[in-house]
């Protein structure tokens, strides 16, 4: 083939390539630009979604380096670029030709073709351009991108006095924790989970409410673990039937010292104390005390002495669960302070079963008080707007009321119309009806009803 | 085969042109069918010329005889014409010695040029006198076959079908016409120029062109060569005339009983390199071709019932298949 004639193919092929390229380009960052700002939106609203405004700039490269690809690969054969150069209609079909008859089509076909091709200018049509439609759409997504990003900065900035309170109330929580716990307490690690929700407070779209949650959310571990593994009747019956063999361990467990009947326990002969777990499981059935009773001496020694002692710890845990109840309590009037709206539901699912607005107790069931508090909150907030808006906007139903005057029935013998001539009879009504109309107008007919009332009267007078 | 050479295609191109200044003399406006005319006669195909009465049609013929010189011979058909009137007849000769034997006497198809002025007025049987001189390029009269001249070229003219007093050609026949051209009535303008031609003493002629011979320009028009891809798109534009054909387009499905003969894809590729080497080139694109589609197949379709009852063209379903 001709050397010219293979440049300019070359060069034919370049052009479509980036036609091709910005064509398809356009088409994809749309695209993904839409998908991107479907994320943003979707991260906004919730921020579990995995996003961010810098992942813009990959959208636009990987979309754009796709649509390159796929363009190189389209007009990788020459063929494909002569069929599309001759599709132009401003080449005789003169590249497809000398692809083919190139070689074998003779000298004058030869010098035709590559004086052709000497001369031949591509095209404007061939030139890269962008397709309104996708440009329009690009430009749309860049402006949503950037509102996106605006609206992203005033929510954070919004939001900063928010975390900034939210984290103080948290670093309070972790002080709480500190002061409380002794340093090998296990209550240590909840100021690593407290500190990790305080750096999560950064992306959270309602700081405040995260951090109560947090604090609930301890404030539930740690009622968990305060519980005691035997009730107050399991402990009597195992006193009962320890009493014999290990009077001070029974004596502990009778006068609810958990942590001196733990070390009683500890020191026992597992032996023995399978025994006096049998004893008092025969007399309360489904209970704790048969489940430890099946199992082997020294593991259900373990257990009930570690839960005797981790309840008979409890005293640090509770006065820790008073303190973040009271800093909850706080939170929360900042929380309704700063945002103007009720309480939140921190702990739907959990424990928010109470809605009848009374106020947790101290000793309440684990999980069912560190929610409960909030739910009631807006519960009763809404309902009084409730009540407000259907007491200003109620009708009132009147009954009617029978008067004291006397009264008279009119009956008209003779049709009278609008247009026809009264006669004697209708014109005695109409006098009397002119009386009746006197004898209400003085009555208490609301001001905006009067008139219609006299036009009533009016146009039911026959006409003289 | 030969290659075409750049000086074979520049003396075609005069001779073309040269012919196509002597018919512009006499004949005002109807440029593409002087066009067409030069083309069938330069490519060795027939004519087949569609117009109202006074269009210039026979005109058009004598001149193409004139200015080529060529042995030109014109035959009016009317419905008592017979075959032999056509084709010629043995007659019963004698001879110094007062012997009698028959002997050939050349009807009117033994010429270069033959005008058969409106052909659709002779019966079926006279019109098919001409099958065998237009395929065959022979005349076969009580067994013995009679070459006509080279070149031999039929143009016809007819009025259209619709006139009384007509028959419709047989659909073999038309296939052997290489174009059908429709002479449009001339405009205002082109009306002014035929009475200021005709109806004063500065009446012109044609002069006969040299034109180099017309067997060699056969040779180079058939060398001229034609890429696959190209070569596609008139076989495409054929195919798509045929109903029963996946290439065929919605009307031609729908309205078409027959589409367009081998002969048809012939005649686009015949004729587009002429277009081609008129143009300076050595080689065949597709705007030669589809230059050449309504021509070359808008007397070979044969329409359904369904498409004559809702006057549906065959021009209509060519310009389909091309994508106009």
């Amino acid at each position: 083939m001709d050397a010219v004639i293979e440049r300019k193919l070359r060069e034919g092929r370049s052009l479509l390539i980036r036609r091709d390229a910005v064509r398809l380009g356009a088409w994809f960052v749309a695209g993904a630009l839409g998908v991107w700002v479907v994320l943003a939106v979707a991260a906004w609203r919730y921020p579990a979604v995995p996003w961010s405004i810098f992942s813009a700039g990959a959208v636009v490269v990987v979309a754009a380096a796709f649509a390159v690809l796929a363009a190189a690969l389209r007009w990788r054969k020459q063929d494909a670029v002569a069929l599309a150069l001759d599709a132009t209609r401003t080449t005789k079909d003169r590249f497809v030709t000398s692809l083919e008859l190139g070689e074998s089509g003779g000298e004058a076909l030869r010098k035709e073709l590559s004086v052709f091709a000497r001369d031949y200018r591509f095209p404007d049509s061939l030139k890269p351009r962008a397709p309104r439609l996708p440009a329009a759409l690009v430009a749309t997504g860049i402006v949503l991108v950037l509102g996106v990003a605006a609206l992203d900065h005033f929510r954070r900035a919004g939001l900063q006095p928010d975390i900034a309170s939210a984290s103080g109330l948290l670093e309070q929580a972790k002080r709480e924790v500190a002061r409380v716990a002794s340093p090998e307490s296990p209550l240590r690690k909840e100021e690593e989970k407290l500190e990790e929700a305080r750096k999560q407070l950064g992306n959270s779209t309602d700081p405040m409410r995260d951090a109560l949650r947090a604090i609930a959310d301890l404030e539930r571990r740690l009622a968990s673990a305060s519980a005691s593994p035997l009730t107050d009747e399991e402990k009597e019956a195992l006193a009962k039937a320890l009493a014999e063999n290990e009077p001070q361990a029974a004596q502990a467990l009778s006068s609810g010292n958990d942590r001196e009947a733990a070390e009683q326990i500890a020191q026992m002969d597992p032996e023995a104390l399978a025994k006096a777990l049998e004893q008092a499981a025969q007399h309360r059935e489904n209970s704790r005390l048969q489940e430890l009773a099946r199992k082997a001496g020294e593991q259900a020694r373990r257990e009930l002495a570690q839960g005797l002692a981790s309840a008979g710890n409890s005293g640090a845990q509770r006065r820790l669960q008073q303190a973040l109840r009271e800093m909850k309590a706080g939170g929360q009037g900042q929380q309704q302070q700063g945002q103007g709206q009720p309480g939140m539901d921190l702990a739907q699912g959990k424990g928010g079963e109470k809605q009848d607005g009374s106020a947790p107790e101290d000793n309440a069931p684990p999980g069912g008080s560190p929610g409960s508090e909030h739910d009631e909150g807006r519960g009763e907030d809404i309902k009084s707007e409730k009540d407000a808006l259907a007491a200003k906007g109620s009708d009132e139903q009147l009954t009617g009321e029978m008067g004291q005057g006397a009264s008279r029935v009119n009956t008209y013998s003779t049709a009278g119309g609008d247009n026809a001539q009264s006669t004697r009879a209708t014109r005695d009504g109409g006098a009397a009806q002119s009386a009746d109309l006197d004898a209400v107008t003085p009555e208490n007919i609301p001001p905006g009803s009067r008139l219609l009332v006299k036009r009533y009267f009016e146009s039911v007078r026959p006409k003289e | 085969m030969p290659e075409p050479s750049e000086t074979d295609a520049r003396e075609f191109c005069r001779a073309f042109d040269a012919l196509q200044q002597e018919m512009e003399k006499v004949l005002v406006g109807q440029k593409e069918v002087i066009e067409g005319v030069l083309t069938a006669f330069f490519a060795g195909g027939h004519t087949l010329l569609e117009g109202a009465p006074g269009l210039g049609k026979t005109v058009l013929v004598r001149t193409l005889g004139d200015a080529a010189g060529l042995k030109f011979s014109r035959i009016q058909f009317t419905p008592d014409l017979m075959p032999g009137d056509i084709i010629g007849t043995n007659l019963i000769v004698e001879d110094e010695h007062g012997k009698k034997r028959f002997e050939f006497e050349p009807g009117p198809v033994f010429a270069n040029l033959v005008l058969a002025d409106e052909i659709n007025r002779a019966t079926p049987k006279t019109q098919s006198a001409l099958l065998e001189a237009m395929q065959e390029r022979q005349v076969s009269v009580s067994g013995v076959r009679h070459p006509v001249p080279s070149p031999f070229l039929v143009l016809a003219t007819q009025n259209p079908l619709e006139m009384e007093g007509t028959y419709p050609l047989p659909e073999a026949q038309l296939d052997r016409f290489l174009l059908k051209l429709h002479v449009e009535y001339p405009g205002a303008e082109d009306l002014h120029e035929i009475l200021r031609r005709t109806t004063t003493q500065d009446h012109p002629t044609a002069k006969p062109v040299d034109i180099g011979g017309w067997g060699r320009w056969q040779e180079l028009i058939r060398s001229v060569p034609t890429a696959h891809e190209v070569e596609a798109r008139a076989v495409y534009i054929v195919l798509a005339t045929h109903p029963e054909r996946a290439e065929a387009v919605p009307l031609a499905k729908k309205y078409v009983r027959y589409g367009a003969s081998p002969r048809a894809a012939q005649a686009l590729m015949l004729c587009a390199k002429i277009s081609a080497l008129r143009d300076g080139r050595f080689h065949v694109s597709k705007d030669d071709i589809d230059r050449w589609a309504l021509p070359a197949l808008r007397h070979r379709l044969i329409l359904n019932f369904e498409g004559e009852a809702e006057g549906i063209t065959t021009e209509a379903v060519i310009r389909e298949a091309l994508g106009a």
